[in-house]
């Protein structure tokens, strides 16, 4: 059979990064009924056996904590989903891990590791608030809004294009200088929160002034459910769209899955490195925006203490795919939410909840990777 | 032009030494040489890939100056078949289509999106594909056999226009007895059109029956030029041996 005697796909595959390695299912197999049957069989069958796995030894973790596993994991259901509130405070909590596990999966096309999201979120905040300070109520709701989202994206793109320049420029492996300009961040606010920008009505706590009026994401559903979260979901469509269906894209997954090639074929390394990381780090602002303007209201010390990294996760379950994010993002939100109930219904820690985010992410990736190859997606 | 070029492996470990030669257009120039004696160092040169200690290469005119910036060589109309096509050219998880659109050229494009189906019209307009018997466009290329991988960059090379210079490292390999015809075949006819050849292979015979001149490496460096009509296997293989002493 020759080139032209079959049909090509009228687009493209879309490799995964992380799974690059070769199956033997052609196109032609993959879209047969049995074939797609057989697939959903397998991942249904995959999915229940880590589901009930990953429960299993969290549930043997509680039992030596002296806890009734039932019991608890019904107390995190209930926190997480058993009410409108329960659930609108997952969203709440799920929105800013999306946003970090967005700035994640954008670099990870291109080969990239953005540690940084945690940083990159603080710097989004900060920047939200300079512009908030800057236009000083001045301003209609809207008009305020998009430019401290701006803001927030500026702020956080600059801080991610730091290790994407020292990557192309003295080739410094941008992981470890990313995650090490997550520490600086948290001093920036620090020093801020203790220094220029204390409130001066907060008694002695450390933190900025409110964010009132048109600095406040308006409120879309039950008591505390800004419209930050739309704003995620359409930032995971948008970055989709992008990755998937666009030039730009298309040259990330080449440079991700083979840089030689990439360079061969003449394609702009130094700067789609610099555009994925700096797009990572826009989103990741985004996200510091949403969470300043919306649940927290206000810059503190703690603020999105280690939702940046929770984000890397998301993006790993998700196999760095922007849609897939979404679900793994209100998963580990869910169970951040759960974890609050911990010390009530258990006497646990609430970190105990880091434990079933940890087993999730090993049963993901070590035992939920297919050996199939990419095409078969 | 390759003219007094000196240039270094990224590892530091192979160099090329004062490499000097002429492709002129409609002519085929063969480089043979035993395998790690500077091929791939000159053919990344010649590409732009490596960055020139010394040295320069002109490319239809176009000067690639320092070297390193592959855009510059493709841009001046070279066409490359790579020396390790499985880890200088395939991409885990993209189909054969998709790698047929990163021949070099500037990606065909249709507003924010890549124009596959000027991709797939490319092909059928061409017989290319067919005479490279290539598997379909659908087909995952990690999942290919050698010398099926061979045949997709092959073709990537061959569909592109008027090259000025085509580049093909061990362009046989991997193939059968009518791939590597229709191959042989295929580099005649560019260099009957007007490009510039430059074949890199092992295969002395393949060289001799289809160079104008053999540019002979040895340690880096250039050995002999020879013309086929005035040399053998023997004379050739002395100097791939022994260098410009033989």
């Amino acid at each position: 059979m020759t080139a032209l005697d079959a049909p090509a796909p009228t687009e493209p595959s879309q490799p995964p990064i992380a799974d690059p390695s070769p199956g033997d299912a052609g196109p032609a197999e993959g879209r047969s009924w049995l074939g797609i049957a057989e697939r959903v069989g397998r991942t249904v069958l995959r999915w229940s056996v880590l589901v009930v796995c990953t429960l299993a030894v969290f549930s043997a973790f509680l039992v030596a904590r002296g806890a009734e596993p039932l019991a608890v994991l019904e107390s995190m259901w209930t926190t997480s989903f058993g009410t409108r509130d329960a659930f609108g405070e997952t969203l709440l909590r799920s929105t800013p891990i999306l946003m970090a596990a967005l700035a994640t999966a954008a670099p990870a096309r291109a080969g990239l590791f953005n540690l940084g999201g945690q940083g990159q979120l603080l710097l989004g905040a900060i920047g939200a608030i300079v512009v908030a300070n800057w236009l000083d109520g001045g301003a209609g709701t809207v008009v305020t809004l998009v430019s401290m989202g701006l803001g927030g994206m500026a702020f956080g793109a600059a801080w991610a294009a730091i290790p994407a320049v020292l990557k192309v420029v003295t080739r410094t492996n941008e992981a470890i200088s990313s995650l090490l300009l997550n520490y600086i961040a948290a001093l920036i606010v620090t020093w801020l929160c203790f220094g220029p920008w204390k409130d001066p009505t907060s008694l002695g706590q450390a933190y900025s002034r409110k964010l009132t009026g048109p600095e406040s994401l308006p409120i879309v559903w039950g008591q505390r459910v800004n419209i930050g979260i739309v704003v995620a979901l359409l930032a995971a469509v948008v970055v989709w769209v992008l990755l998937r269906h666009t030039t730009w894209g298309f040259k990330l997954w080449v440079l991700g899955g083979n840089p030689s090639a990439a360079r061969r074929a003449g394609l702009a390394v130094g700067g789609l490195s610099i555009a994925a990381m700096v797009a990572g780090g826009a989103l990741a602002g985004l996200g510091g925006m949403l969470e300043v303007a919306g649940t927290e209201g206000r810059l503190r010390p703690e603020l999105l203490a280690g939702v940046g990294f929770i984000g890397f996760l998301a993006s790993w379950l998700a196999k760095h795919d922007p849609l897939r994010a979404i679900l793994a993002s209100v998963l580990l939100g869910a169970i951040a939410v759960g974890g609050s109930g911990l010390k009530i219904t258990a006497g646990l820690s609430g970190a105990a909840v880091n434990i079933l985010m940890a087993l999730v992410l090993f049963a993901v990736l070590g035992w939920g990777t297919r050996p199939e190859g990419a095409n078969d997606r | 032009v390759v003219n007094g070029v000196s240039a270094r492996s990224a590892d530091g470990n192979a160099r090329i030494h004062d490499v000097t030669f002429l492709v002129q257009p409609g002519e085929l120039v063969g480089i043979a040489g035993v395998s790690g004696n500077g091929q791939r160092e000159l053919l990344d040169a010649v590409l732009g890939v490596l960055p020139l200690e010394q040295g320069e290469i002109h490319i239809g005119g176009t000067d690639l100056g320092r070297g390193g910036r592959p855009r510059r060589a493709l841009d001046a109309g070279a066409v490359v078949v790579p020396e390790d096509p499985v880890n200088d050219a395939v991409v885990g998880g993209l189909v054969i289509l998709e790698h047929l659109a990163l021949n070099g050229q500037r990606l065909p494009t249709r507003g924010p999106r890549i124009d596959w189906r000027a991709v797939r019209d490319s092909v059928a307009e061409r017989d290319v594909a067919e005479r490279l018997n290539l598997a379909p466009l659908g087909r995952q290329v990690s999942t290919l056999s050698g010398g099926n991988i061979q045949r997709v960059v092959l073709t990537r090379t061959f569909l592109v226009d008027d090259p000025t210079l085509v580049v093909a490292a061990y362009p046989s390999r991997g193939l059968d007895i009518a791939s590597v015809r229709a191959t042989q075949q295929l580099l005649l006819e560019r260099r009957a059109a007007g490009s510039g050849v430059l074949v890199l292979s092992e295969d002395l015979d393949e060289l001799l029956a289809l160079a104008d001149r053999i540019v002979v490496l040895h340690h880096g460096s250039v050995a002999g030029i020879v013309e086929p009509s005035s040399t053998d296997r023997q004379e050739i293989g002395k100097l791939m041996i022994q260098g410009a002493a033989a």
